[in-house]
């Protein structure tokens, strides 16, 4: 490991070292000077003591020997680590920071000499604060919260404390490059400043350690050098090397628990809510830690030594020059040196990375690109500076220092320099790149950076409450966000499954259709080509090709111009037997090609008499009409990008014409066209906003935004604010559709303008994506919340799990501590505990926890297939009612309402009676006692009502599940039993560990007395006929409500259950799907709206697509002609 | 990058994989993300989907209903031949406390019966219920150490209290007779059976006198009696030995603290004699009540309930009006659903839910 590397790895955990900055330049030196100079008032402040110090340290010096005088500097140091400290405070009050600035430069003169011997003492106390940071963090956290302070690698100082002198430690440089370097995962939660504030409250001697660790100053420069090969620039062409210090600042959090009972009643759930959180993380964190080793771990090819070796990528250290050979992948990101290819490119692909599949150029630097040898590159001798990574894959900006000779050349370097990981190597043997941002380090800076875009890495985030407080309510329910309000979703590709169909084409006014009769009757300007996802939807294509050279008889041009104007299928294409198959009027073969519209261009182009053949000596061969074939000479092709928007090929007909064809977006060809000038205004009014009404039988609107008109848009907005407005309007109107389709955007545009500004906005959203690689849906993606790879998984995802998910969640239970709060009443307010402590603590953990877990986990009140058939199902879901109010006020109601039955069940069963019995059960037991009579206490009261509730929740529970696994069975039964065992060893024994045995065989008795058996049986009956009256009258209404429109309504759906099921299966769903209808969605809200409205979804629910995606079709499909 | 990170993960989850770069280790390394083809990952664990039709349903609420009217009637009856018996002994001139009081009152059953005799207190709730489970187990240690929860009630004059706390200090100590007057006019006492009113594992379990139940008054040494007491806890009851110190039965019941302010303990049984003569013959009775508990103080009532016992316990008709009326709104609502399901079910085909 050589020097650079270890300069890297201090750089990682650690304050910046200050002490090259004073050899800064520009900007950077006058940010530190100015820093200095604060630092340097401060110590003003701090009075003569220092002065004095100081002074008596060189004494020391002079008279008692180095030793001594180290030790007194280390105190020193200490003493202005706390002063610079009390700086940085000060600071950041933004007190007087001007005046301060005043002060110091009048000070400067006392204080230069000062200056550059404490900046070079300073640099190692800088790089150790963090250590002790974190165990101060651990030290004084009260409570520990989990919040990740990053896996931090830090430099390990042997330990040298203040009062000991070291005579081992000779440089500062030394002692920590001998630091082992330790990963520190700290788990803690405290405020900053508060414990800073702590540690000034210690004592001296702490004070000193303290403060000489906990110096520090927050860094924000956003520039890093690199050294290649991990060679020291020659001395004097010293770089200033800065680095982003992570802060770790933390929060804390203050927990109030205010409880009748016992600390231990209330802890032990939160406690156990914590553990499980804290388990599920761990264990989520060391999946992660695995996936992360695999990839850590693969190998990577390294120069070392003028020998390229193997070492594993978590090894990889900024400045190595990495050896990639072809078709692999970039382990971190590079600047490329030099490539086999003699012109000093290479091809990189980023499907990986933004699903663009195309090749892409990349340069060497122009200086080192001749390096190619292993020994070569090892001799390159160059700093690189550079910017801190952007969110912007395609930005870049750095410089790369080659000393040759004692000679240093700069040289700019861009994003074409730049390889990114992830990106795989195409068509070039191989290349020598030099590391400038490992995945070790970028985890470092994500993690704690204060830029949440650089964060956004994890695509599913789950939010899990559960809100555990005894003394209020509770609520089983796991919230976890899968109520996606907007849809995005590519079009081409992957709404179409990449399944395009050349349809027909029009040239100059006349539509040509393949194997149809032309009725020239549509007039179709811009669009060509109908893609086609099983039969139904129509999607523009908006390709145009127009020959901008010729004026040949246009039919006759333009299937050359298809045939020939595909740049990718040349280099991938495989063509077999086309000819056999042209004659049997059957395709045999097939044409494969990264992008799919090409291919169906070409096939329909064979369709109407063009066949492509192949490309042979840079010849594309077509047979046309009349089985001859033509050659056309490939002079270039200019491959498609998103820039530009189109492609084109040169070409040079057999007959020496030279011929250009373009294809492309239509807003980027038809400025270019002659012929096609005529439309173009026209094409623009269509385009732009065009509502749509009335799509089915329910107004509906789409509404179509072009993301080349809205691009330009923008750009001509000359202000911020206009800029604001207009996407404040944009989004205004895009809310009040039903569907907006966006075309035409760059991928900027689709993550910037459509799928963050709908993010931001007030209601925040959870946005979902769907994108697959190909086209460039990835932008999208990266910016929603959720993202799926396929439109196909779309359906299922949020008309089957969405729905599941949400009738998952909305199970809610606040039955439980009700009664202790009308218990409050009778016992004149004494915060007497109705339930023994025991029980309050395990009722959320143990015997509910598991059934609503299952519940939540496997519920599956409909069927899958009937969900997927009838997305009009999801209408309800999709408008949150389930977790809206009036279910929330009803399902509160319903806890309350079972509460009151229950502990006013027991109160009457209690009140004013003896509630004796004379022991004719317990004769079995006690024969001896037969006359023993029972007195009920407190105790038994609250352990019936208990028992009544435990056994109400998991029935009532019981009754809502739908889908009876045998998990459901086990945890079900299971935690009644385990409730009923709990309860007989709980009361069973004398523990000996406790204190109070007030539960001491009451549940027995109660058990034994058949009057509490018998309100037991009667309360969940009772709570049993409350469930069934909620729903039952309804179920049985239902069919008179919609007798009217019972032909219309249930009618198809009917049918198609009979298709498919047994009779009495259908007749089953049937009853099962009205009652959803009427009840379990929406309990509150008006029936009859839904029953009146449900005919016209009715109509269409044997559509089989979401509505998002009718609505657009039909906007689109409106829009077209 | 982390987007480059994410981007290779959000590939591997593609099915069809547009892996460019098929050697790349980046790639490689990353095995699928596809969830297990399992039917609990895959959601089609087989399952049992009862549905709630009017098929099931009716007959659910006919049947508990039929149950549980049934029932409900028993249990009213049952309840209502239960003959309770009450006087409020409280004393109403509080400035002439009066500490016999006797009062004449007729009982009549014919029939033989094992009767309670039960005392009712109305008193505002304690709020500190705390009592010391171990010092009442006999715990030695907690015998001179009772817990701290006992206060105020925990030491007395330097000596621990035993029983600590406040529901011990406040023990019932009304002493209730019963006297029959016979023609004669000579009063017979009634046999009152003060053993077997605690619960039989309180006595014998929870509750244990120190050093067992050997000379209770050296067992007890070094304790203080609760201050309202008059007499230390090892002589609660003079004329039984046994029934003396912790397992006191008296006590026992006192320290089953009750749930509501108002409450009822079970204070003496009566035993029947035989199947043929009544327990309490109709007649004249006389309540002797030696007046120890003040409840004045606190607006408290005092009664005395004369009861006979069924399987069920006292008098409750609570139970049996409960069971009836749910009994009853199951039938109804049975009725009612049937009307509705028959009458607006038109798809006339009666096969169509299956009744």
């Amino acid at each position: 490991m050589g020097q650079g590397g270890e300069e890297e790895r201090r750089g990682w955990g650690v304050e910046e070292k200050r002490g090259k900055s004073s050899e800064g330049e520009g900007k950077r030196e006058e940010k530190g000077e100015e820093r200095e100079r604060e630092r340097e008032e401060r110590a003003g402040e701090g009075g003569g003591e220092r002065e004095r110090e100081r002074r008596q340290g060189k004494e020391r010096e002079g008279g008692e020997g180095e030793e001594r005088g180290r030790r007194d500097g280390e105190r020193r140091r200490e003493e202005r680590g706390r002063e610079k400290e009390e700086g940085r405070e000060e600071r950041e009050r933004d007190g007087g920071r001007e005046r301060e600035k005043e002060r110091v430069r009048e000070e400067r003169g006392e204080g230069g000499e000062r200056e550059t011997e404490e900046r070079e003492r300073n640099s190692s106390q800088d790089r150790c604060w963090g250590i002790l940071d974190s165990q101060m963090l651990l030290l004084h956290s009260a409570l520990i919260i989990m919040t990740h302070i990053t896996p931090t690698v830090l430099d390990l100082i042997t330990p040298n404390a203040p009062g000991s002198s070291s005579p081992t430690r000779t440089d500062n440089n030394d002692s920590c490059s001998t630091a082992e370097q330790i990963r520190l995962t700290t788990i803690a939660a405290l405020n900053l400043t508060e414990w800073r504030r702590r540690c000034e409250l210690n004592d001296e001697e702490k004070k000193q350690t303290i403060n000489e660790k906990c110096v520090g100053e927050e860094n924000w420069v956003d520039s890093r050098t690199i050294y290649i090969g991990h060679k020291q620039p020659p001395p004097g062409t010293e770089a200033f090397i800065q680095q982003r210090f992570p802060d770790n600042r933390v929060t804390s959090s203050k927990l109030i628990i205010d409880t009748p009972t016992s600390p231990v009643t209330s802890g032990l759930p939160l406690f156990f809510v914590i553990t499980v959180t804290a388990i599920k993380q761990g264990y989520e964190d060391w999946l992660r830690h695995k996936a992360d080793n695999a990839i850590n771990q693969c190998p990577v090819q390294v120069v070392h030594d003028g020998k390229v070796i193997r070492k594993q990528s978590r090894k990889l250290r900024v400045g190595d020059v990495v050896f990639v050979k072809e078709d692999e992948t970039f382990p971190c990101d590079l600047i490329l040196l030099s490539t086999s290819r003699d012109d000093g490119t290479c091809f990189v692909t980023t499907a990986s990375l933004d699903g663009e599949s195309s090749h892409k150029t990349y340069y060497a630097v122009q200086d080192t690109k001749a390096y190619t040898t292993e020994e070569e590159v090892d001799s390159i001798h160059a700093t690189i500076e550079c910017e801190q990574p952007q969110p912007d894959l395609y930005r870049f900006v750095g410089r790369i220092n080659v000393y040759m000779n004692n000679d240093s050349v700069a040289r700019p370097l861009g994003s074409e320099n730049l390889l990114l990981r992830g990106a795989t190597l195409k068509n070039t043997k191989h290349i020598y790149a030099v590391a400038i941002l490992t995945v070790m380090e970028y985890a470092n800076m994500a993690l704690n950076s204060q830029s949440p875009s650089l964060r956004r890495g994890r695509l599913f985030v789950m939010n899990s409450y559960l809100v555990v407080y005894p003394g209020a309510c509770s609520v089983i329910a796991r919230l976890t966000d899968l109520c996606v309000e907007y849809v995005f979703t590519d079009k081409t590709g992957t709404l179409t499954e990449n399944n395009m169909e050349f349809i027909e084409c029009c040239i100059g006014g006349h539509v040509y259709v393949p194997d149809a009769i032309c009725n020239g009757q549509v007039t179709l300007i811009q669009i060509l080509f109908y893609s086609m996802l099983k039969k139904k939807w129509y999607w523009t294509q908006r390709t145009t090709k127009v020959n901008t050279e010729q004026q040949r008889p246009r039919g006759a041009v333009f299937p050359g111009a298809v045939s020939l104007s595909h740049g990718q299928v040349k280099e991938e294409e495989t063509v077999d037997g086309i000819k056999h198959g042209i004659h049997q009027g059957k395709s045999t073969s097939f044409y494969i090609s990264s992008s799919p519209d090409e291919v169906a261009l070409v096939e329909g182009m064979k369709r109407l008499g063009f066949t492509y053949l192949r490309l042979q000596d840079n010849h594309m061969e077509i047979l046309n009409k009349h089985d001859e074939i033509e050659r056309f000479e490939q002079l270039e092709v200019l491959t498609f990008d998103s820039v530009r928007r189109r492609m084109s090929v040169i070409v040079r007909a057999s007959s020496g014409e030279y011929f250009l064809f373009c294809k492309g977006a239509d807003s980027s060809i038809f400025p270019r066209v002659v012929a096609g000038k005529r439309r173009k205004s026209r094409l623009e009014s269509n385009v732009t906003l065009c509502l749509s009404a009335d799509y089915g039988d329910y107004a509906d609107f789409g509404l179509i935004i072009d993301g080349a008109h809205t691009s330009r848009r923008p750009q001509a907005a000359s202000g911020r604010l206009e800029l604001w407005k207009l996407q404040r309007d944009f989004l205004e109107i895009c809310r009040n559709c039903s569907a907006v389709l966006c075309c035409r955007m760059a991928p900027l545009q689709k993550a910037q303008s459509i799928v963050k500004l709908i993010k931001t906005s007030k209601e925040h959203p959870i946005t979902l994506a769907v994108g697959d690689g190909p086209t460039t849906g990835s932008s999208a993606v990266r910016n929603s919340d959720y993202a799926i790879p396929k439109f196909k998984h779309l359906k299922k995802l949020l008309l089957v799990h969405g729905h599941y998910y949400y009738i998952r969640i909305s199970e809610l239970n606040v039955v439980f501590i009700f009664p202790q709060f009308l218990y409050q009443f009778f016992c004149g307010f004494s915060q007497q505990p109705l339930y023994d402590t025991a029980y309050l603590t395990l009722y959320n953990i143990s015997f509910t926890s598991l059934p609503i877990l299952a519940y939540s986990l496997i519920e599956q009140h409909i069927n899958m297939d009937i969900l997927k058939k009838d997305p009009t199902l999801y209408r309800d879901i999709g408008k949150n009612c389930l977790l809206r109010w009036p279910t929330f006020i009803y399902w509160t109601a319903l806890g309350v309402f079972q509460a009151i039955v229950m502990f006013f069940g027991a109160y009457f069963l209690f009140d004013n009676t003896t509630f004796t019995s004379n022991g004719q059960v317990l004769y079995f037991y006690w024969p001896h006692d037969s006359n023993t009579q029972m007195m009920f206490g407190n105790w038994t009261f609250g352990t019936l009502v208990f028992t009544v509730l435990v056994f109400a929740s998991l029935l009532s529970l019981a009754l809502d599940t739908h889908y009876w696994t045998w998990i459901n069975h086990f945890v079900i039964w299971g935690s009644l039993l385990f409730y009923v065992v709990f309860s007989l060893l709980w009361g069973g024994i004398i523990w000996p560990f406790l204190n109070y045995q007030r539960m001491y065989y009451v549940f027995m008795q109660m058990l034994a007395s058949g009057p509490a058996w018998l309100s037991i049986i009667l309360e969940r009956t009772r709570l049993y006929q409350g469930h069934l009256s909620d729903f039952t009258p309804l179920s049985s209404l239902r069919p008179g409500l919609n007798s009217g429109s019972e032909a219309s309504g249930p009618g198809p759906r009917l049918q198609d259950n009979r298709r498919s099921r047994s009779e009495y299966g259908a007749k089953k769903l049937m009853f099962t799907r009205w009652r959803y209808r009427a009840s379990d969605y929406c309990s509150f809200t008006p029936l009859l709206p839904r029953f009146s409205a449900g005919p016209k979804y009715g109509g269409t629910g044997h559509e089989e697509h979401a509505d998002v995606v009718r609505a657009c079709a039909n906007a689109l499909s409106r829009n077209s002609p | 990058m982390i987007t480059a990170m994410m981007a290779s993960s959000y590939n591997a989850k593609e099915e069809d994989g547009h892996h460019s770069g098929a050697a790349g280790h980046g790639a490689s390394a990353v095995k699928s993300r596809k969830p297990d083809n399992t039917a609990f990952k895959q959601q089609r664990l087989p399952a049992w989907q009862p549905i709630l039709t009017a098929g099931t349903v009716l007959p659910a609420f006919f049947v508990i209903g039929l149950i549980f009217i049934p029932i409900g009637i028993g249990l009213y009856v049952t309840s209502n031949n239960i003959k309770e018996f009450e006087i409020d002994y409280t004393g109403v001139d509080s400035n002439s406390p009066c500490y016999t009081c006797a009062r004449n009152f007729s009982f009549n059953s014919t029939t033989s019966c094992t009767c309670s005799l039960n005392f009712t207190l109305d008193q505002p709730f304690e709020s500190n219920v705390f009592m010391d489970d171990s010092q009442l187990n006999g715990d030695p240690s907690a015998l001179k150490a009772p817990s701290k929860e006992c206060e105020p009630y925990r030491t007395s004059e330097g000596l621990p209290i035993a029983p600590c706390g406040a529901i011990a200090n406040s023990l019932f100590n009304d002493t209730l007779k019963l006297y029959h007057v016979d023609s004669n006019g000579t009063m017979n006492e009634v046999p009152l059976v003060k053993k077997g009113i605690a619960w039989w594992t309180d006595k014998h379990v929870k509750f244990r006198n120190p050093n067992g139940n050997a000379n209770l008054t050296i067992a007890f040494q070094g304790t203080s009696k609760p201050v309202n007491w008059r007499n230390p806890v090892f002589e609660l009851d003079p004329s039984d030995p046994e029934n003396n110190g912790f397992i006191n039965e008296d006590f026992i019941v006192w320290m089953r603290t009750a749930a509501l302010p108002t409450f009822r303990k079970l204070y003496r049984i009566i035993q029947k004699k035989s199947s043929t003569t009544p327990t309490l013959p109709s007649g004249r009775y006389i309540l002797s009540v030696n007046y120890n508990y003040p409840v004045l103080s606190f607006d408290g009532r005092k009664r005395m309930i004369l009861s006979t016992i069924s399987w069920m316990g006292g008098k409750n008709p609570f139970l049996g009006i409960a069971y009836i009326t749910v009994g009853s709104i199951c039938f109804f609502l049975g009725v009612v659903l049937l009307i509705i399901h028959h009458k607006y079910d038109n798809r006339n085909t009666s096969a169509d839910i299956p009744n």
